[in-house]
């Protein structure tokens, strides 16, 4: 099974397995990684499971204009490397790629 | 050593159960849900719900609780409270002493009136075990008849056409989810389910259940037209459960009455979410029902009782899935008296910006999401955006709050 690396601001690192399909937020939640929330339970609406990917060697999906302009509300300053984590769905493509938690959620 | 005690664990009792520990709180925290489930989400009970059964929604694992140091309790119900020694009773017998008390009781659908219990086939939406049976009875039925043009009655036509069943909606106002939504996005929807063949009947109710052995067989609406349904969902609104408050001598008015701290005429006790009427001042006080206003009450509460009030400053946004499209809306913008329109219906992308005396209240988007959350910054940064702006040629809120926020404050 793949596997997702989270580092949390305080530098601890998390290594999950994460089923194909399985969203990095929905994964980090039934992981309870402290984090990321997802309060809207992944319907983008409310940017709290923001990531920073830090790895550009793996194959994101696009960002949509959702999700992009979500990104601007997130609580912790965006970055080139911001992401949605409900927008990215585990894949054997994704398998080791790590992402950073910011500071805050909201 | 200090003791929280949380009643319900719905979306804003979860919330502050675990803003309260990441907030530092040093006490205990019991957060008691009376459902034989661990905590879960709404929103995908009609949605995802009826139409996958695999759908998770709980909020969090099992483990996350004792990991937490929450002790939570489920099917367990709070029956009393005794605010003179500061302790609920549970349906266990137990006593629970509490320093703080927060209810999250939430809301409850409300039910056809004068029918008797034990008719099969005539369902309400609330929780996961009501998801199930709807989900199930859609499964076997045909034709499906839904009381109610609201949001949860639309999600579920939604639902019911996507599985390919007959799906009729009557409602009592002339548009549907009138009470929340402008005439132009309603108008919109309700050429969306027509299109997507579901019967809507407007400013029409029901006047006879019809019931065959036990069982609902038709509905008749009050225009005289009749319909034969497999089974009727009834989704006229939710009801606070203030009951418990009401039973404790707290000031209750359709609802658990809160100040603007979210306090009751109980200091040591707080109500946040579906449950809790926020007043401030004389007005009516408000009463939201959405994810959002659970979630920032929670936070707020849980960092009230860490010692960190700050501001009560929340923006108010909801969203609803129906028909493949999505409404976003930003604000109340109940009492509105004038909206104005950007965008292109015909093609599902468009905003309306809704005013009341000339005061921007707040907008519906459909196909819009950057329209929907720069009218989220408009609104938190209370800027005086005025419908002839609206209407230049050009506007586009996230244009407009960006200039605002930019351009230097007056000396």
């Amino acid at each position: 099974m793949p596997k997702a690396t989270y580092r949390a601001a305080d530098g601890a690192e998390s290594v999950i397995e994460v089923d194909e399909g399985v969203s990095l937020m929905h994964a980090a939640i039934s992981a309870g990684l402290d984090g990321i929330i997802g309060e809207c339970g992944g319907n983008m609406m409310c940017a709290t499971c923001h990531v920073y990917v830090s790895d550009d060697v793996k194959p994101l999906p696009p960002m949509s204009e959702s999700e992009d302009a979500l990104l601007d509300c997130a609580a912790s300053p965006r970055r080139a490397e911001s992401r949605l984590g409900c927008q990215i769905a585990m894949s054997d493509a994704l398998d080791g790629i790590v992402v950073e938690l910011p500071e805050d959620q909201f | 050593m200090r003791r929280a005690v949380i009643v319900g664990g719905g979306q804003a009792g979860y919330t502050v159960a675990v803003e309260l520990r990441r907030r530092g709180w040093q006490g205990q925290v019991v957060l008691v849900q009376e459902e034989n489930h661990l905590p879960y989400q709404r929103p995908p009970l009609s949605k995802a719900a009826l139409t996958d059964s695999g759908t998770d929604v709980a909020l969090a694992p099992a483990d996350a609780y004792p990991r937490h140091g929450i002790d939570l309790r489920t099917g367990q119900a709070v029956v009393a409270i005794d605010r003179d020694r500061c302790a609920v009773e549970l349906s266990t017998g137990q006593s629970l002493g509490y320093d703080h008390l927060v209810l999250a009781t939430g809301s409850t659908a409300r039910r056809a009136a004068g029918v008797g219990s034990g008719i099969e086939g005539l369902l309400t939406l609330r929780g996961i075990s009501d998801a199930d049976m709807l989900r199930r009875a859609m499964e076997r039925g045909t034709s499906m008849g839904i009381v109610g043009g609201g949001f949860i009655g639309l999600e579920i036509a939604s639902a019911g056409r996507k599985l390919g069943l007959d799906t009729v909606v009557v409602e009592a106002q002339p548009n549907l989810m009138q009470r929340v939504v402008s005439r132009p996005t309603s108008a919109y929807f309700a050429d969306l389910h027509r299109t997507a063949g579901t019967v809507v009947e407007l400013s029409a109710q029901s006047s006879e259940i019809v019931v065959d052995r036990g069982r609902v067989t038709g509905l008749v609406t009050t225009t005289g037209r009749k319909y034969d349904v497999d089974f009727l969902l009834w989704a006229v609104g939710a009801l606070p459960r203030d009951e418990l408050a009401r039973a404790a001598g707290l000031e209750v008015d359709r609802g658990v009455l809160v100040d603007s701290s979210l306090r009751t005429s109980d200091p040591a006790i707080s109500a946040i979410g579906d449950c809790a009427v926020r007043k401030t001042g004389d007005g009516p006080g408000e009463r939201l029902e959405s994810v959002q206003n659970a979630v920032d009450q929670a936070r707020y509460v849980a960092a009230r009782l860490t010692g960190n009030p700050g501001p009560y400053a929340t923006v108010p946004w909801f969203w609803s899935d129906q028909c493949g499209v999505r409404l976003q809306i930003a604000g109340v913008t109940q009492g509105h008296d004038e909206t104005v329109v950007v965008g292109d219906r015909a093609a599902g992308s468009f905003s309306v910006y809704c005013f009341g005396g000339g005061r921007f209240l707040g907008a519906e988007s459909v196909g819009r999401p950057a329209d929907h959350l720069a009218v989220r910054r408009i609104l938190a940064a209370r800027a005086e955006l005025r419908p002839q702006e609206v209407r230049a040629d050009g506007f586009t809120p996230a244009a407009w709050i960006r200039e605002r926020l930019d351009r230097p404050a007056r000396v």
